[in-house]
């Protein structure tokens, strides 16, 4: 296995399974559920609801925990924080988060060598 | 039949007051009540149940410690149900009746216990009662996830399905009924899920159930909302990003698991 950079190694094997299939398998879920969470917060955004924000960034910040994605998780942390404040700081934030979200996903589609929906 | 107040129920006592030829259709009846509203006076409430068998040859015992006990002759038009019904009635209260021990005294006259309760802790008894019957009748252990992140719900179920019938539930509002339908040994609860939150769940979980073994969820290590669901009967914290020797540490604790991990 390649040495990963974005996704803290030691802990994605320590979460995702013993073999390189449950890895895999792992890998593709996280890029699958990644980008429904983009989704949900563009979606909570475009519909100023705080709550929707606050719990799509929080759900986020779990899987990114989970995954060993330790600047996409501080940026679901920040967007948690912010979900009292206006569109205009959220879509900055929502920039960062995928542009985070990308950088995880393209590094684990090249490990694992999974689908890149 | 007479009445002694301030008398605790005697065997010798009741014989020797009573003219008992066979002791066939002779009965002790203990009756109990738990948690009988203030408003009540258990004296007059006493002298009431007296009423209901005082034309039947025997002794009714009122002692200070509040127990209530029968020795009488029953007829056979005298239906046990009839009479825990009654007794219902003058308690004028939200109050159930369940059968206790039926035994047999030394000299071959059956006893019966009425335990007269609250409604409501009679049925988080019976449930409680129903859930344990449930676990021990099974021959597997349970585990129930209750988790919306597919992701978290995949390493529960990569760390455990192996050694366990596990059940995922992704959505809070199906959470208590399913708990109940599923009577799981172990419940890894999230707090924050879609429609209904875990406090809220474990709240209605530990109300039926309080020996229920809950562990919660988290991401936000939030002290004040796990002391709180400590509070409420939840056994356990885990936080997010947890992998499954963290799941075992508690299922090895749970005094129901059968299965070795």
């Amino acid at each position: 296995m390649q040495k990963l950079q974005i996704i803290n190694e030691e802990r994605f094997c320590d979460y995702s399974g013993n073999t390189p299939e449950s890895h895999r398998a792992m890998a593709q879920l996280f890029i699958e559920q990644a980008h429904v969470y983009v989704q949900d917060l563009c979606f909570a955004m475009d519909e100023n609801s705080q709550d929707l924000w606050h719990d799509v960034a929080h759900k986020y910040k779990g899987m990114a925990a989970f995954a060993g994605a330790d600047a996409l998780y501080k940026a679901c942390q920040h967007a948690q924080d912010i979900s009292a404040t206006s569109k205009i700081n959220k879509q900055k934030v929502l920039n960062s988060i995928e542009k985070e979200t990308n950088r995880a996903i393209q590094e684990l589609s090249d490990i694992f060598q999974t689908e890149h929906i | 039949m007479e009445y002694y107040p301030n008398l605790r129920f005697d065997q010798d006592h009741a014989v020797a007051k009573n003219d008992i030829n066979s002791v066939q259709h002779w009965r002790c009846l203990h009756i109990e009540i738990k948690e009988l509203p203030d408003n009540i006076d258990l004296e007059r409430l006493a002298q009431k149940i007296f009423k209901i068998f005082q034309s039947l040859p025997g002794c009714f015992y009122f002692d200070p410690r509040a127990r209530m006990t029968v020795f009488c002759k029953m007829q056979e038009s005298i239906i046990i149900d009839d009479i825990a019904y009654k007794i219902n009635s003058l308690i004028k209260a939200d109050f159930m009746c369940r059968m206790g021990e039926q035994t047999i005294l030394s000299n071959g006259i059956v006893s019966l216990q009425f335990i007269f309760s609250p409604t409501s802790s009679e049925k988080q008894k019976l449930s409680q009662e129903f859930i344990m019957q449930e676990r021990l009748k099974r021959h597997h252990d349970i585990i129930m996830v209750v988790e919306d992140d597919l992701f978290a719900r995949s390493i529960v179920k990569d760390a455990l399905s192996s050694k366990f019938k596990l059940i995922e539930i992704d959505n809070g509002a199906k959470a208590t009924q399913e708990y109940l339908s599923n009577s799981p040994d172990v419940l890894f609860l999230d707090i924050h899920l879609p429609n209904k939150k875990g406090p809220q769940i474990l709240k209605e979980i530990m109300e039926v159930d309080p020996q229920a073994y809950v562990i919660m969820l988290s991401a936000d290590a939030n002290k004040d909302r796990i002391m709180e669901c400590i509070k409420m009967g939840a056994k356990g914290f885990i936080a997010k990003p947890f992998n499954g020797e963290k799941l075992f540490n508690y299922i090895r604790r749970c005094p129901t698991i059968r299965v070795y991990c």
